[in-house]
């Protein structure tokens, strides 16, 4: 058996590191959309300078 | 919902998580790297999906002039291009110790690449035009376009013999641990992918009906 190790852990890493990065904008710009109440979050300059 | 389809995705995407590294076997012929698989496969998936979304929700808005269409097109488009990256990324990395080669001009590569380049249009499009109006007609164009594809990439092994395998009939070419592996695999990505499409989903809505919008917020 060929020792391809090296090859899987780094396809393993970009799948985590794409996947992992987009659910990352993902949930700052929800945050920025949704914001909690009482946040104070909730003019539009407000929300330019938060969203991601 | 949306917290019971996170725990649902946790959970098998950990039990796939173990059957990957501990049940699914290496590769007699390929060792280790062969485990790429099945996250390949099931991101290619997750990839029809949201193009698929894209393409559904810009022909319906187009028919409609329905918002919630639009925004449907670009939940989709944006998930399917991160899961295109993910397959244009993870399959050079899974060919270079197999065929000798990070990139052929395969039909399947190619037309899988067009794809993406299509739907990244998509994306800039979206960024580029400030006219709410023009950007949906225009974005919507480019999104059927992409959908046009689709079945080219899916087909493309069938109709032009090139260097990609077929998945379809290689039915008893591996153990049940490995189909379990994959099967595992595949519902933990593509409820991931459902899940990224439908907060995308929510996070435009709010974008287009929101306070924020009314006050001048720019689109980007």
């Amino acid at each position: 058996m060929p020792d391809t190790l090296g090859q899987a852990l780094l396809g393993y890493a970009v799948f985590g590191v794409i996947l992992g990065g987009y659910v990352i904008r993902l949930l700052r710009l929800w945050r920025s959309t949704h914001p909690k109440p009482g946040s104070g979050l909730t003019s539009s300059a407000e929300w330019r300078g938060h969203a991601g | 919902m949306i917290r019971l389809w996170t725990f649902g995705v946790v959970i098998v995407a950990m039990a796939s998580g173990y059957c990957i590294l501990y049940v699914a076997p290496p590769e007699a012929m390929q060792g280790y790297v062969q485990k790429i698989f099945y996250i390949h496969i099931s991101s290619a998936l997750s990839m029809y999906v949201g193009f698929l979304s894209a393409g559904v929700g810009s022909l319906l808005y187009l028919l409609r002039r329905a918002e919630w269409a639009d925004a449907l097109a670009v939940a989709g488009a944006e998930v399917g291009v991160v899961f295109c990256t993910i397959v244009l990324t993870t399959g050079p990395i899974w060919a270079r110790p197999i065929w000798g080669v990070w990139w052929t001009w395969d039909p399947r590569l190619t037309s899988t690449l067009f794809c993406w380049l299509i739907f990244v249009s998509y994306i800039l499009v979206r960024h580029a035009l400030e006219n709410p109006e023009r950007r949906r007609l225009v974005s919507a164009a480019v999104a059927i376009i992409g959908l046009l594809d689709i079945p080219i990439i899916h087909f493309a092994v069938k109709l032009w013999r090139g260097a990609h395998p077929s998945v379809k009939g290689t039915k008893d070419a591996m153990p049940m641990e490995m189909y379990t592996t994959l099967y595992l695999t595949m519902t933990a990505v593509i409820g991931l992918a459902t899940l990224l499409i439908r907060l995308r989903y929510l996070i435009e809505r709010r974008r287009e009906t929101g306070n924020f919008l009314q006050e001048g917020m720019p689109y980007a």
